[in-house]
């Protein structure tokens, strides 16, 4: 009974992953300034958003709806940096503009939609999240196997730099950092974050593979000759990717979060990438006078949503992975 | 019990050298300078070179780094944390401003924190049927996902009318009779410490319930109810106290974290704690007062992740420390 | 669980709404008369006897680093308001009923003398005038005051560059000599108006960490007595003043940063004075509902242009933006009526000028280049930047027109703009990218011309400014020169104007300047910034100036008299 229903609250959360992930990688097909397909002047532009010719240069779905003889819009109008979209000649009150028929989920002080711009955020969350727990698994199974593997001298130096890692604030170096490296992409946000988070992974590798050092094909393999990085690599490390994995999962939700808080203090990718922290820095100037709730609810939703979803995956493979839980 | 004691202390001269070399290479290799003038005023022209240069050697700012940190080793061994390259007040006397607020919050919210996990975890252990732990677990794990700097912009937007902005007393407050100042601050408490609270309770609810439960499955809790001991006292008495012991870990472990950690909470709610003040000494490259909170922060970590291992040995006479721990 | 959670919270937030015309059911919907929308303050204010008594509470914006006016590190524009005046005093003062002139008046100085040849003056200075210590002021305090400006290893640079080769001497007890070698129009108005004297035994000992530095003392009309840090300054009256008593017992000025936090106590009646409110905040408050009675019956709005201009530079040392035509043509695509209306609420007022708005160096003849994308197009090409390989971006010599716009992160405003810069260009063909910087880093990158474009904004409390710093080519390396602006015609009339001493002749030369550089665009220049205040009804006494408010004037009308009748 219990299991069962786990594996129900398993399988939801696989596909609300898989959703975001197809939502970041069809993020330009789903919100963006230019239609999916339009014809204009005997010409059919295929996926303009993605090739820009150059005949609609400068044009907007809305535009082209009045000159085409037929277009197919995407599901949501307006790109992501589309500043002052709709009507703005016609409103009487600048942005922030509530939900309307235009914008589903209302506009961000520039007049971007705030649903496209979650939409392409989910693409910025995700190559965090993927990139910086790529980077992370990567240093803590060469550093965890190195001291499980090799242990005493190793071992001792690379646990005294896992507890440096543990010991030092993790948001606090990650400012410093974000100081020295120039903020123009989203890969100094990567690095930062991989080059923290990478502790947990560590220790569960060092514990894995000190489990496994000792039994007895490894010592068959020691036994044939083979060299210490082929076991390692082809015998130690594998069996040790299942709780890396879980661990993992974990990790790039709290990579997602980090980034979020980290654009909510203003160190988050440069403008105008859009980012689901950036839109709440803007819900706080926008309490009250004017108030602006739906900056702050949505993007917190997908945020919440997301991390809860990528948790409840972590939990589930646990539970299919490691027979004891 | 000494020799192990006198053997962690000792390990943590290179954790606590390389934590404070790690935050000295990383505050003074980032670019920017701490004599940054104003931007507003035109008449703030480039520095001329006798005042700037004198301002250098008097904070030893001209040396090569290496000599730069050896100076500040030796002066924080006799506790003398510098000045502060803005406004030139004493660290310490900085510190003593802004410790106190951070370390009320942190006590508060991490007492009330334990406070309700426990019963809430045992009570889910016990009864995992009820509808009242259904309930509780369903919404604290939303609560988990929930970003804690979204939370708090959602807190002030929807209850911003009943609690108190900013700050942690009212302007005025110091004339107030002690009952009303303490109302006074408690008053102010309320949204931030939620904030801060709640994702502790909520991994510390689970970890209690998971424990509890395996600590029920235990022969000798099946043995103490066949014996007809009343389910109360085995629950309390047998399970509970044998429980403790990963709750005990925890809360060594989450007291620096919510020193550290606090940026985003004192942010939205103005707190000047330590968070704050980290995050305005790294932007403005404070490097005294950097390096200060830093060693602070280290320090508190070390201590608790010691005294942790320590009340754990006293929970579970099963681990004896002196052995490999 | 989960949506009926939102849903709660959906529910309490439309709640939240509904609610504030509820509690004021009586209250009538009032009408903002013309006046308050505009921030003109009614002639009452200026009217009716002075009482004494009551606590004047202001909300400032920032936190001070410390309150000495000379220290780099204390001088920050707003800073200097909150003592110079009320606790230290200057030689003379900007007379505020002299606006847009402003001329000096006397203060700590009875009268003055300036050489014929404009480098020597001879300062009288008033007598029976004490510090808040009870040391008698005097010439010594003079001079140890610029002695402590003038000592090369203090860090007094931002006001030390203004008198270069400056001596000064005190002839007796009460007179001074100050002579400079090199005439400048500036120095009357540097010397005696922009100089807050110190007691000469509070400047001994480390210019850092001197105790004045948090506890100033002065000879003006307020006494400092205490900080608390993060929270308030609090000044009250000094009963020895040498000259007419201030009204108020108390000056307490507040420190609120966070601008909601600052409207939501503004709106609970704990500031006599809200300074630096933010224009979408302006604006909403404006609706004649009942939720805004507070703001419409309960206070008066200030709207007050400042000397103060934003400006986006262009580093002249990057190819692209040699040409004076392409500047030209990125000053068309600046959307400045968007910007106008969604962001600075149609509140900042669009300049052409780097002088005072008001003043006679504006030249009201200068033409300013408005948003045109068509012609921006056709003066890039002009300019030879086509997109030649059909790639969709401007070329030339096989070079793709691709610049970083290094985003102000002092500024919310500025950095809004970043965005809107890069939609707008991308139109036509150009490729910006935006760069993050942190406040340390930020001038910094300015000052090493290290940045391909950037915004700003210069700021004086002064009417005069000498643009010589900012605008002469001399200024490229130590100056403020940063986008490397270099025009014989500008640095010409930049030096002609600091040797012009009448008033008239200066500004004609001062009017000369702007054509020249509005014409070059070294700069896109955008907007005056408007001091947006508000002050409690029962304020009285009290009006805006470049020199900020006269607190001495100020006083508060006893909460149960009767309004003053209005003829």
């Amino acid at each position: 009974m219990r299991r069962s229903r786990l594996k129900l609250r398993g399988r939801l959360a696989l596909w609300a992953v898989i959703a975001l992930v197809l939502t970041a990688i069809a993020a330009d097909l789903l919100a963006a300034d230019l239609p999916l397909a339009v014809r204009l002047d005997g010409r059919t532009h295929w996926l303009p958003m993605l090739t820009r010719p150059v005949p609609l240069r400068g044009a907007t779905q809305q535009a082209l709806a009045v000159r085409a003889e037929w277009i197919w819009r995407t599901p949501v109008p307006w790109g992501p940096n589309q500043t002052f979209a709709a009507n703005a000649a016609v409103r009487d009150t600048p942005p922030p503009w509530g939900p309307d028929g235009n914008h589903w989920l209302g506009t961000d002080e520039l007049g971007r939609d705030v649903l496209a711009r979650l939409i392409h955020g989910a693409r910025v969350s995700l190559t965090v999240g993927l990139l910086s727990v790529a980077l992370c698994v990567a240093i803590g199974l060469l550093l965890g196997g190195l001291a499980g593997y090799y242990g005493r001298g190793v071992d001792a130096v690379i646990s005294r730099v896992t507890e440096i890692m543990i010991t030092f604030p993790t948001l606090f170096f990650v400012l410093a950092v974000l100081g020295l490296l120039r903020i123009s992409s989203l890969f100094p946000l990567v690095l930062v974050i991989g080059f923290t988070r990478w502790t947990d992974i560590a220790r569960l590798v060092r514990a894995e593979v000190l489990k496994l050092k000792g039994l007895d094909f490894i010592t068959a393999s020691r036994a044939l000759g083979l060299s210490d990085a082929r076991i390692l690599v082809r015998h130690l490390l594998p069996n040790a990717l299942s709780p890396v994995l879980v661990a993992a999962t974990f990790a790039v939700a709290s990579a997602i979060l980090i980034e979020s808080a980290l654009s909510f203090l203003g160190l988050g990718a440069p403008p105008p990438t859009a980012s689901w922290g950036e839109l709440l820095t803007q819900a706080h100037r926008y309490l009250t006078h004017p108030g602006a709730w739906w900056l702050a609810v949505f993007p917190g939703m997908c945020i919440a949503a997301t991390v809860l979803a990528l948790n409840e995956l972590g939990e589930a493979l646990r539970a299919l992975l490691d027979p004891r839980a | 019990m000494r020799r192990y004691l006198v053997r962690r202390l000792v390990q943590m001269v290179p954790t606590f050298l390389g934590i404070t070399l790690l935050t000295f290479a990383i505050s003074h290799l980032a670019p920017g300078d701490p004599l940054q003038l104003d931007t507003e005023s035109a008449s703030a022209a480039g520095g001329s070179a006798a005042a700037t240069a004198a301002f250098r050697e008097a904070h030893g700012l001209n040396l090569p780094l290496p000599v730069q940190y050896g100076r500040w080793l030796k002066k924080i061994l006799t506790f003398d944390f510098g000045r502060s390259l803005q406004d030139h007040r004493l660290v310490s006397e900085k510190l003593a401003e802004a410790l106190p607020q951070t370390l009320l919050l942190a006590l508060v919210s991490l007492f009330l924190a334990y406070l309700l996990a426990i019963p809430i975890g045992v009570h889910a252990a016990a009864r995992p049927h009820s509808v009242l732990r259904r309930g509780l677990s369903v919404s604290l794990y939303l609560l988990y996902a929930m970003p804690t700097f979204w939370v708090a912009v959602m807190l002030l937007l929807v209850l911003g009318d009943l609690f108190p902005f900013q700050g942690l007393a009212s302007e005025g407050a110091a004339s107030l009779p002690l009952p009303g100042r303490i109302l006074d601050t408690a008053w102010h408490l309320v949204l931030p410490v939620f904030c801060l609270s709640y994702p502790t309770l909520a991994v510390v609810s689970r970890q209690v319930r998971a424990a509890m439960q395996e600590a029920l499955a235990q022969d000798y809790v099946r043995a103490a109810r066949a014996r007809g001991i009343p389910e109360r006292s085995v629950i309390f008495r047998h399970a509970l106290r044998n429980s403790l012991l990963p709750v005990v870990t925890m809360l060594g472990m989450s007291l620096p974290h919510l020193i550290g950690g606090s940026v985003v909470v004192e942010r939205v709610f103005g707190i000047n704690g330590m968070g704050l003040l980290a995050f305005e000494a790294i932007s403005l490259r404070d490097y005294p007062v950097v390096m200060a909170i830093c060693t602070l922060a280290a320090l508190v970590t070390m201590v608790s992740v010691l005294i942790a291992d320590l009340l754990y040995g006293l929970a579970d006479p099963r681990i004896r420390v002196g052995e490999e721990a | 669980m989960n949506r009926r959670l939102l849903l709660a919270l959906l529910l309490a937030l439309t709640a939240c709404k509904d609610k504030k015309p509820a509690q004021l059911p009586t209250a009538p919907a009032l009408k903002p008369s013309l006046a308050w929308i505009k921030g003109e303050l009614p002639p009452e204010v200026l009217q009716g006897t002075p009482v004494s008594g009551g606590t004047f509470t202001v909300r400032v914006p920032t936190e001070p680093l410390g309150l000495n006016r000379l220290h780099d590190q204390q001088v920050e524009g707003m800073m200097a308001r909150y003592t110079v005046g009320s606790i230290y005093e200057t030689l003379a003062e900007l007379d505020r009923q002299t606006h847009p002139r402003y001329t000096l008046k006397p203060l700590l100085a009875e009268s003055w003398e300036e050489s014929a040849d404009h480098l020597t003056f001879t300062i009288k200075l008033r007598k029976g005038v004490k510090f808040h210590n009870g040391e008698k002021f005097g010439s010594k305090d003079v001079k140890a005051t610029f002695d402590a400006i003038l000592l090369p290893t203090n860090l007094t640079n931002s006001i030390r560059s203004n008198f270069p080769e400056l001596t000064v001497t005190a002839t007796d007890e009460y007179t001074v000599v100050m002579t400079t070698k090199k005439a400048h129009f500036m120095h009357r108005n540097n010397l005696l108006s922009a100089v807050p004297i110190f007691p000469a035994s509070a400047l001994k000992g480390d210019f850092n960490t001197l105790p004045i530095n948090r506890a100033p003392i002065g000879t003006g009309p307020f006494r400092f007595v205490s900080w608390e840090t993060g929270k308030s300054l609090t000044y009250l009256r000094n009963d020895e003043y040498w000259g007419p008593k201030a009204y108020v017992d108390k000056v307490v000025i507040r420190f609120v940063k966070d601008e909601t936090v600052a409207t939501q106590l503004w709106e609970r009646g704990e500031f006599d004075l809200m300074t630096r409110i933010q224009p979408s905040v302006w604006r909403s408050i404006e609706a004649p509902t009942p939720g805004n009675a507070w703001a419409i019956t309960g206070y008066h709005r200030i709207n007050f242009v400042e000397n103060y201009y934003s400006w986006i530079g262009w580093n002249q040392e990057r190819p692209f933006f040699a040409d004076p035509r392409v500047r030209r043509a990125l000053a068309m695509l600046y959307p400045g009526e968007k910007v106008a209306k969604n962001i600075d609420m149609d509140l900042e007022l669009p300049t052409t000028c780097p002088y005072y708005r008001p003043s006679a160096s504006c030249d009201p003849q200068v033409k300013p280049i408005g948003y045109d994308p068509t012609a921006a197009i056709a003066l890039l090409r002009s300019a030879g930047w086509e997109d030649h390989n059909g790639d969709g971006v401007l070329d030339k010599d096989g070079a793709p027109f691709k610049f970083t716009f290094l985003a102000n992160p002092h500024s919310v405003k500025l950095s809004k703009l970043a965005p809107l810069l890069q939609e707008e260009f991308k139109k036509v063909g150009i490729e910006m990218d935006v760069e993050k910087v942190d406040a340390a880093q930020y001038v910094g990158r300015l000052r090493a011309h290290s940045f391909d474009a950037a915004s700003l904004g210069w700021n004086n409390n002064d009417l005069n400014t000498d643009q010589f710093q900012v605008y002469h080519s001399s200024q490229k390396t130590g100056g403020s020169n940063f986008v490397s602006y270099d025009s014989k015609a500008a640095d010409a009339l930049l030096e002609q104007i600091r040797d012009t001493f009448d008033d008239e002749e200066r500004h004609a030369l001062e009017r000369k300047l702007h054509q020249v550089i509005y014409e070059d665009q070294p700069y896109t220049f955008l907007t005056n910034r408007p001091q947006l205040d508000a002050i409690k009804t029962h304020v009285r006494g009290i009006h805006p100036s470049l020199a900020w408010y006269d607190l001495r004037k100020v006083w508060l009308l006893p909460p149960n008299a009767t309004p003053v009748a209005v003829p």
